[in-house]
């Protein structure tokens, strides 16, 4: 394991810093780390599960920053850790300037009306004791910020605006199909006016045709409300719809960072040509070529040393054994963690 | 639907399910034909009924679910009037199953060779040591690399994509006619569902056994199947061969269905959304069961069920569009 900072982190960070400088950077991450601890057999070794480990990037203002990758990737933990629903093993998040990390707990809670959350299942995320009024009333008395009598109006606003009728106020979530559900999801999320969402799976618990609204939906109120997106997801059509920028993450590192065209039309990781290979395409006059990498996707309370792919990888070579790769700059706002690239 | 080399042949199935709300018509009159050597992709959104059709053909509906009326003829002979001893000698042997989980379908006590080996001699007469021979030669059938090793290990020991392929294994121990595959690669990673999806590409061109494959997905259909069967509200709505489904949707509902999906090969910026919600299936909507959602529905959709309507070549419809009125 790696001491915070030291090594292959240096450069990359010098690299986030000029970033930093740049106007209409809403968060901003550098080098966070997560791990969580695991008893051993006997309960005595403590083993870490390496989570998320040493991610840097961020998400400009307005903008959709899509975060693929399979399961055990870390993609959900590092959306909560930016929310500081998790604390940080190390590393350092920005929101305006801001350091969330060393925010005090009165500070703290300012600061999430600005930010919020929409969880994947619409069913476990609503109390079912709570009115549609409770739900999306509790975060006005947290903060405090309308009065008891305004609330109700405000409320049945939000409603409209993510497709539910004034009536529904005073319905249980039992009442409603999953796809209502997590509007009123949205509306909980949406009726602080935050800046930044992190949407976790928001439409993966859903059919088809009701996941298409629930998208569109996202979008329209992105543009109402100039939002800026943390949309984490597995399944990267939905990723490919919704976000300007893609990260895609593999065994709690960040592989590739991109605009989504360039990195759909021309991925650069390995692991990235792969996982879109795989993809089903739905027209059976197109055949597909996945490219399948050897092994399966190891463990992250161990995970292997220097490049993570190294043990699947079809390119890899002695020096991907040994160190890390950082992110590498390949043209634009296309990087990419491999050394193949640093030699181009 | 008839033909000479027809495996199976459901006919106006229906199979509800009594429950303190109410009767849900899970699968409300269907008729669904197999062929053999052939891959039958069977789609729909979350309680449509695709998983109970599947389950009524092997007579595995819990209760309060009954099937109660309909024929299920399997190489001529009639799956609903046979005893429930004469079903578990069919069961496993000439239909089986995978389902979604393996982790939940495998026992756990169980080493991934024993319970092949189980299945094997249940149905033939065979010695142990043959039935180890035959689990090992199934192991590699599926592609598992090192079999005697993998034949020792344990459920939790195998990754996912492995535990699949032990289950793929033990269903095709006894060579079945028919396999029934319920959504085998949702709970899978995109990568190790490629690996299963080319895995069984490799293994219909080398058995001859017809699938029915249950998915919600219908880019796995469209890349493994050779027909099409969508289910909306417990009826079979549309059924074509898989090229003509994908270029040419007749139904309504299906052509929505395709619009819906975001597609990655493509820019989009909206998709088209389906109004409303999929219908109880305790109380669903007179007529056409799709007509409250439908862009098209004239009045009369809402008055009368419309029938399986054969409007081109082995393209099937249940719309007022096409059927006559």
């Amino acid at each position: 394991m790696r001491d915070i900072g030291s090594g292959a982190g240096g450069t990359a960070r010098s690299k986030w810093l000029m970033v930093v400088v740049m106007p209409h950077v809403l968060v901003e991450v550098r080098n966070l780390k997560k791990y969580f601890p695991v008893r051993g057999p006997f309960g005595r070794s403590k083993l870490m599960v390496h989570a998320v480990d040493d991610v840097s990037f961020n998400i400009e203002d307005g903008e959709t920053l899509g975060l693929a990758g399979e399961s055990g990737c870390g993609k959900t933990t590092l959306g909560r850790t930016i929310l500081r629903l998790y604390e940080p093993t190390s590393g350092e998040a920005y929101f305006e300037g801001r350091n969330i990390f060393e925010l005090g707990k009165e500070e703290l809670r300012k600061l999430r009306r600005e930010m919020q959350i929409i969880f994947q299942d619409p069913y476990s995320s609503l109390n079912p004791r709570m009115t549609v009024q409770a739900i999306i009333g509790e975060p006005l008395n947290v903060h405090g910020v309308v009065e008891k009598d305004e609330q109700e109006d405000k409320i049945i606003e939000m409603l409209k605006k993510v497709g539910l009728e004034p009536e529904h106020i005073r319905r249980y979530p039992h009442e409603f199909s999953g796809g209502q559900r997590q509007r009123i999801a949205i509306a909980r999320a949406l009726i602080l006016n935050p800046k930044f969402i992190v949407a976790d799976e928001p439409a993966s618990a859903l059919d088809v045709s009701v996941q298409a609204s629930i998208l569109n939906l996202m979008r329209d109120l992105q543009q109402e409300f100039g939002l800026t997106y943390l949309f984490v997801t597995h399944d990267l059509s939905v990723i490919r719809l919704m976000s300007d920028r893609v990260a895609i993450m593999y065994l709690g590192r960040i592989v590739e960072l991109a605009p989504t065209d360039e990195l759909f039309a021309s991925p650069e990781h390995p692991y990235t040509q792969a996982l879109l290979s795989a993809i089903p395409i739905p027209d059976p006059n197109v055949e597909m070529k996945p490219i399948f990498l050897k092994g399966d996707i190891p463990t992250p309370i161990n995970p292997p040393s220097g490049c993570r792919l190294h043990p699947r990888c079809p390119y890899c070579k002695s020096m991907c054994e040994e160190t890390e790769p950082e992110l590498i700059n390949v043209g634009g706002k296309h990087y990419v963690t491999c050394h193949m690239m640093a030699k181009k | 639907m008839k033909n000479d080399d027809t495996l199976i042949n459901v006919l106006n199935l229906k199979t509800y399910f009594f429950t303190s709300e109410g009767v849900v018509k899970a699968v409300d009159g269907v008729d669904l034909e197999i062929r053999k050597g052939e891959t039958v992709g069977l789609a729909g959104e979350s309680g449509c009924g695709k998983s109970t059709l599947a389950y009524s053909i092997t007579r595995l509906i819990p209760r309060p679910g009954r099937i109660i009326d309909g024929k299920i003829i399997f190489r001529g002979e009639n799956l609903l009037e046979k005893s429930e001893r004469e079903m578990r000698s069919i069961r496993g042997r000439k239909i089986s199953m995978i389902f979604q989980e393996p982790t939940a379908s495998l026992n756990p006590v169980f080493t991934a060779g024993d319970q092949i080996m189980e299945v094997i001699r249940l149905h033939q007469k065979v010695r142990r040591k043959e039935a180890w021979e035959r689990m090992i030669e199934m192991l590699r059938l599926v592609r598992i690399p090192d079999p005697e090793r993998v034949a020792k290990e344990y459920p939790f020991e195998l990754s996912g994509g492995m535990q699949q392929r032990v289950m793929i294994a033990m269903a095709l121990a006894c060579r079945p006619e028919l396999l029934i595959a319920d959504e085998p690669t949702t709970s899978l990673d995109v990568t190790t569902q490629a690996q299963i999806l080319e895995l069984m590409r490799e293994l219909k061109r080398e058995i001859n056994t017809s699938i029915l494959y249950i998915s919600h997905n219908l880019a796995v259909i469209s890349q493994l199947c050779n027909m099409i069967g969508i289910m909306y509200a417990g009826d079979l709505v549309e059924f074509s061969d898989v090229a003509t489904f994908f270029h040419k949707p007749m139904h309504p509902y299906t052509q929505k269905l395709l619009d819906a999906i975001p597609k990655v090969k493509q820019k989009t910026k909206r998709l088209e959304a389906i109004s409303g919600f999929v219908p109880s299936l305790i109380d669903p909507p007179t007529g056409c069961k799709f007509h409250p959602r439908c862009h098209l529905a004239k009045e009369s959709c809402s008055q009368e069920k419309p029938p399986l309507a054969l409007v081109d070549e082995g393209h099937w419809v249940r719309c007022w569009r096409y059927g006559k009125k």
